[in-house]
């Protein structure tokens, strides 16, 4: 079978490289395509205990009951999208397998779980310094309220970004630094990749 | 590099930086200024005193003011494409190179045509109060005439001719106290709130913090104030959850302390950024605007508020004149002689109407010899482009009349105070009531309706010490409600309580009869008179009056002049002027450019292009793209050297006569899984689903509650709790958000789960007689043959090795296999069915060629053939109807206006002429039009070209359709022409199906 | 711009949100048994109050929850907020989506 194509494969043609990435004229926002990944969508009742003990036995971690919360299992990070409704991003290695004893842990009930994966994919946003740039950067594209206080890491937010839906996963890395995942539908994908872009040109000189 | 000399410049002083010289330029003169300046002060230091000309009578007018409320100097910023019409010069920080130009002048400042004539007013004979309506209403077809001299003459600046080159950025931040003004208050409030831990934005829209203080030698904490300032911003600027934005003008107040903030770039004027805050506190902070006085030909160059004459001196080191005089009913005026004589220049004199003249402000002035006329009011201006004396005359004692001789003082600038207006427009934005205040002459802020507090000037608190005070209170208390302790506010700054006398209210001066016009909005040039008639002629609410008169109607929104006007109105009606009430105030405080509001939302960012995964191939083919929805389509794929047209014929051909391939990913996809997916689609879509087989598939039709068409699609059962939906490509969102409705709302115990799968799949239609034998090249687990996989059925198996599920559905009348695979793998598959389909003629086909396919057929697109007001019934649909079961939309179609005789039918045309193709759109007579207008039966849906049929075919809505089958209908045309057609069957090609069941 | 607390996410911008019209208009259960005067009752007739009103909004670019507003027309005051099911205070409840 042939190798698949990530959504922005063409921006990662366009600058050689394996994966579409970018960084800002000053230096302060940098971007880059997280292809492949795992992306499940999984529906069920919060009040079924069997599918909630079911699908944390799968995950190795249970389901954020709490709004706009993140877990994190083995198998990968659940965001809470709707008090039925969730979002399992894994690594794109294991992917195959998460899906596996998930199709297991919910068969039989009322739930659905659809692999998402070719649909979706992240485009990952990292500040540099401060991360005020960055996340100026996201503020022109949203109206939620970014700051680190409000939207920590362990949190996530579903909104409508530069007039699309998208997302919204803070963290830290390793090195300090702010930074943001956007989950992104397929189409949009190169509609928002430009407009980050093109957006990160005017947020370098700090605000 | 030289610069030209700045004649009117201090030798010393002012908060400009002498060692930066900026060269500009300003109606076509090269001028000379320091960064730190204005526009406006580098004119006054160059000695241009004539900045533009009235509205209507084309007088000479000069800098009144020093901020947001100049209505005079009004300039165009920039060439070329980077130019903005409408900055104050006031406001506008001078860079190098700016050019700038008066908008109100034509053909220039110094000459001016009109002017020469008299003014507008002589050209057109009679222009009093309410002039459009009396002068131009009739007849009417002249007011094109008049609006083109009207506008000539006037001038309101030029919009740019070429597309905005500038960078505009739009930012929604979240903060616990916006401060909106960095004057004496605002600074105390932010300083105050910052404290607290709050997260606080400053903005004030001059490009330094201090206000009030700028100009100013007042003392606080027993220091020079502007070291005060100083501090204050550096204290702010430590501040890690303090946003300090100077250039920045709070815009607009509106619901739910939602606020627009528009800042200005340093170093290049035109280049702006939006701020959309959202504050769960608002301190108003915007200070106060001086009011000018209203006497006979207040309106000369030289004439100028005290406020702005202290700037100018203090600020910017500027000689705004080379000999003053003073006109004012308060106390604070008399800071502006004080200011001038201590710059060494004379003034000539005080006119004062109050009889008693005592504080300590008029004290000093008198000390310094200045002669103080109580008791009296300017009664003319002399000078016509500069003034060159003021004529003084003695208040009668009951205040209404002028008694006695005239004297007059020799003075080429007059400064004017008439008292204070609080700031309160934002605070009247936010849905508040401003009331007037009787003992301070001035509206104040009333009850607060949103999450917001006024504080110093802009709450009518005119006293240095009780404005800091008010500020520091305001940001504390505000920080408190957001939630943080009060008591981290820290001392409020202190400053000495300064004794002022009261003011004497005077709205209108006295004058003796004749002595010229008393201008009230410089910028429309109303008058007093003006306001006098309205009420003679029985205007007597404010907003109308405002209407008839033109008060405020300038892009100063009546900054100056409002209030007067309103005072002037009270008194002739006798109504007071609490009765009588402020117009509204609207957003935008000062004017901003539409370009700020679009932001990057324009061009390629107006609406997001959606893409299918299979996008690059057709760019790389040299298709063409269209629309639909948000979504690039390929539209067709032209040949060198090909018309749209022969490209259609070619793909129609060959998808009727070999095979064309289309990219179907755009299509809607929905998977619909539960107990009760069955249930549920049976009450969505108009048919039954309960007992359609696991891999058949089923055409279904959506209406909405009155019973119209929605959308429609194919929808496949592929377990018994699991549907797999498609809906239009344009009505994807709404049919998911619509089914989504009815679940939450009124079904919830419907356990269905319905999740948007459009994005999963790549989906590659095949269509044509040979398609069958491409896709048997292509994978080998399934069996195509007709009777193991018929029409209307799905299969999972790989196609060129990739898994994929198979669709046998038809939308063009052909043998057609739709492919659907994972979405990565979208262009793998189009790749290998080209390549499988080659030696077949495969033929990549566009929308355009789909859309003549399925007309051929007779297929409908609804949201093309349907319009919101189609019911099934109308397309001859009665088939898919159950009658067996309540679907949405069912019980409407009953409905008297559903079931009239006379109702627009689904039908065929085919032009009399083969060739001949209607325009969609066209309207259907009965016969040729002899007499206009002419009964309309119908329109024009679809209407194409077949190449494979050899003539034009056309869908249409035609009142009682389906019973004029053989009859003709007329389109007349645009260019003249009337085609005749003949009404027929919808469909025009395999009416048996047997091409896509074979 | 109004800023919405939706019950599941808190407070939002209402560019997030899809307005849905008047709440608490029930579908009839057996529409056939309906004259004509009292189908279109319930397709066309709306509240257009001036003060509260309850209303439907729709966290379309969030959770995409439908849920209930009670707000005041005059000055855009949201007075509740509660879920789809709940009375809202006032013993309405039920569904309603045309």
């Amino acid at each position: 079978m042939a190798e698949p194509q990530s959504p922005l494969h063409d921006v990662a043609v366009a600058g050689g490289a394996a994966a579409a990435e970018f960084v800002s004229p000053g230096g302060a926002v940098r971007m880059c395509e997280l292809p492949f990944l795992g992306h499940f969508h999984l529906r069920g009742a919060p009040d079924d205990a069997k599918f909630l003990s079911q699908v944390k036995a799968a995950l190795g971690c249970a389901l954020p009951l709490t709004p706009n919360t993140t877990a994190a299992g083995e198998a990968g990070g659940v965001l809470w999208l709707g008090p039925d409704e969730w979002w399992i991003l894994t690594a794109a290695g294991g992917r195959a397998e998460v899906l596996q004893s998930l199709e297991k842990a919910v068969a039989g009930m009322f739930a659905s779980l659809i692999d998402q994966s070719p649909g979706h994919t992240v485009i990952r946003i990292i500040g540099e310094g401060d991360g005020e740039p960055a996340r100026n950067l996201l503020r022109s594209g949203c109206t939620l309220d970014l700051h680190p206080e409000h939207f920590p890491p362990g949190r996530c937010a579903q909104t409508v970004f530069a007039k699309t839906n998208v997302t919204l996963l803070p963290a830290e890395d390793e090195k300090n630094r702010w930074r943001c995942d956007l989950v992104v539908r397929r189409s949009f994908a190169d509609h928002l990749w430009r407009w980050l872009e093109e957006g990160a040109a005017g947020v370098d000189g700090g605000g | 590099m030289s610069y030209p000399s700045q004649g009117r410049r201090l030798p010393e002083g002012g908060l400009i930086d002498r060692g930066s010289p900026l060269l500009f330029h300003f109606n076509g003169r090269t001028c000379s200024g320091y960064a730190g300046d204005t526009l406006a002060s580098a004119l006054l230091a160059n000695g241009v005193t004539l900045v533009g000309r009235s509205f209507k009578y084309h007088r000479p007018r000069g800098i009144v003011g020093s901020g947001a409320e100049e209505p005079n100097a009004i300039v165009q910023v920039g060439e070329g494409a980077l130019t903005v019409p409408n900055m104050r010069a006031t406001q506008t920080e001078l860079h190098k190179d700016l050019v700038a130009a008066s908008v109100n002048a034509w053909p220039g400042v110094s000459f001016d045509l009109a002017a020469a004539a008299g003014g507008l007013a002589k050209i057109l004979p009679l222009m009093p109060a309410g002039f459009y309506y009396k002068t131009f209403m009739w007849p009417q077809s002249f007011w094109r005439h008049y609006e083109r001299i009207i506008r000539k003459a006037a001038g309101l600046g030029r919009a740019p001719g070429a597309p905005d080159p500038q960078r505009r950025d739009k930012i929604n931040i979240h903060c616990d106290v916006l401060v909106a003004g960095g004057g004496p208050a605002g600074l105390a409030a932010a300083l105050a709130a910052g404290r607290c831990g709050a997260r606080v934005i400053l903005a004030d829209e001059q490009f330094i913090f201090g206000g009030s203080l700028l100009p100013g030698d007042a003392a606080i904490d027993r220091r020079p104030a502007r070291d005060w300032v100083g501090r204050a911003v550096d204290e702010l600027r430590a501040m890690k959850r303090v946003r300090l934005l100077p250039r920045t003008t709070v815009c607009g107040y509106f619901d739910h302390n939602f606020l627009s903030l528009l800042e200005r770039m340093p170093g290049q004027p035109l280049a702006e950024r939006l701020w959309r805050v959202r504050a769960r506190r608002v301190v108003l902070a915007a200070g106060a605007i001086e009011r000018p006085l209203v006497f006979p030909n207040n309106d000369r160059p030289g004439v100028m508020l005290a406020s702005a004459v202290s700037q100018y001196v203090r600020r910017y080191a500027v000689r705004p004149g080379t000999c003053g005089a003073l006109f004012t009913n308060n106390d604070s005026g008399y800071t502006a002689v004080l200011d001038l004589l201590d710059n060494g220049i004379s003034v000539a004199g005080v006119v004062d109407p109050r009889t008693t003249v005592h504080g300590p402000l008029p004290g000093r002035v008198r000390e310094r010899g200045v002669k103080i006329h109580t008791g009296c009011v300017v009664t003319n201006v002399a000078g016509r482009r500069r003034v060159r004396g003021v004529q003084v005359m003695t208040l009668s004692q009951a205040g209404n009349t002028v008694t006695g001789k005239a004297a007059t003082l020799q003075c080429d600038l007059l400064a004017v105070s008439g008292g204070w207006s609080p700031a309160v427009h934002l605070h009247a934005q936010s849905g508040a009531r401003p009331v007037f205040d009787e003992s301070r002459a001035c509206f104040v802020p009333g009850e607060s309706v949103q999450a917001e507090q006024s504080a110093g000037a802009a709450n009518g608190v005119f006293d240095l010490a009780a404005c800091l005070a008010e500020g520091h209170a305001a940001g504390a208390a505000a920080a408190a409600a957001a939630g943080f302790s009060a008591a981290g506010g820290g001392e409020a700054p202190s400053a000495e309580p300064a004794e002022q006398a009261p003011l004497m209210p005077l709205w209108l001066a006295p004058a003796p009869p004749g002595h010229g016009k008393r201008f009230v909005d410089y910028q429309n040039d109303t008058d007093a008179a003006d306001l006098q008639l309205a009420v003679r002629e029985n205007y007597r609410a404010m907003e109308h009056v405002k209407r008839y008169t033109a008060l405020g109607f300038g892009t100063d929104q009546g900054k100056l002049g409002n209030i007067n006007g309103m005072a002037i109105v009270a008194a002739e009606t006798g109504a007071g002027i609490a009765a009588t009430g402020t117009t509204t105030f609207r957003p935008p405080y000062t004017p901003l450019a539409f370009g700020a509001l679009a932001g990057r939302e324009r061009g390629q960012f107006f609406d997001p292009l959606r893409k299918t995964a299979i996008h690059q191939w057709h760019v790389d083919h040299g298709a063409e793209f269209e629309n639909v929805g948000q979504w690039k389509r390929p539209w067709f794929y032209p040949r060198p050297g090909e018309r749209m047209v022969d490209a259609v014929n070619r793909e129609c051909l060959a998808a009727r006569g070999a095979v064309g391939i289309l990219d179907a990913g755009t299509l809607g996809k929905i998977d619909v899984r539960g107990p009760d997916a069955a249930e549920f689609l049976n009450r969505i879509y108009t048919n039954a689903w309960d007992k359609l087989k696991i891999g058949a598939c089923r055409y279904g039709l959506m209406l909405g509650e009155d019973g119209m068409v929605m959308d429609d699609g194919v929808t496949a059962r592929i377990a018994e709790d699991r549907f797999h939906m498609t809906t239009t490509t344009g009505g994807a969102a709404h049919v998911l958000a619509w089914m989504e409705r009815w679940l939450q709302t009124e079904w919830p115990h419907l356990r269905v789960f319905l999740t948007s799968v459009t994005e999963r799949w790549a989906t590659v239609s095949l269509a044509g007689p040979r398609s069958r034998a491409v896709m048997e090249t292509l994978c080998g687990g399934i069996d195509f043959a007709a009777a193991a996989f018929p029409l209307m059925a799905f299969r999972d198996g790989t196609v060129a090795g990739i898994a994929a599920r198979v669709f046998r559905i038809s939308f063009s009348g052909e043998l057609c296999y739709e492919v659907n695979v994972a979405a990565g793998h979208g262009r793998a598959l189009w790749d290998a069915c080209m390549e499988a389909g080659a030696v077949h003629g495969i033929t990549p086909y566009g929308t355009e060629t789909m859309h003549v396919l399925r007309a051929e057929k007779g297929y409908i697109i609804v949201g093309q053939d349907t319009d919101g007001s189609v019911t099934p019934m109308d397309l001859g649909m009665e088939w898919i109807l159950s009658k067996k079961k309540d679907f949405l939309g069912k019980r409407s179609l009953s409905r008297p206006d559903c079931v009239r005789k006379d109702r627009k039918q689904l039908v065929g045309l085919r032009t009399m002429d083969p060739q001949e193709v209607l325009p969609e759109g066209a309207q259907l007579t009965d016969s040729r039009i002899v007499s206009r207008p002419a009964p309309m039966v119908g329109h024009v849906t679809s209407s194409y070209y077949s190449a494979c049929l050899k003539h034009s075919i056309a869908l249409a809505l035609v009142k009682g359709g389906r019973a004029r089958m053989g009859g003709t209908v007329y389109a007349p045309l645009v260019d003249g022409r009337t085609v005749a057609a003949e009404v027929c069957s919808p469909v025009f090609y395999d009416p048996e199906g047997a091409k896509q069941n074979g | 711009m109004l800023l919405i607390p939706c019950p599941w996410c808190g407070p939002r911008d209402q560019s997030e949100f899809s307005y849905g019209g008047q709440a608490h208009i029930v579908r009839p259960a057996e529409p056939a048994a309906l004259g004509d005067g009292e189908w279109a009752d319930y397709l066309f007739m709306r509240d257009n109050p001036m003060g509260a009103h309850r209303e439907q909004w729709c966290h379309s670019g969030g959770c995409r929850r439908w849920f209930n507003v009670k707000r005041d027309t005059v000055t855009y005051r949201i007075l509740a907020v509660y879920k789809i099911g709940e009375s809202g205070g006032e013993g309405e409840g039920g569904g309603g989506a045309p």
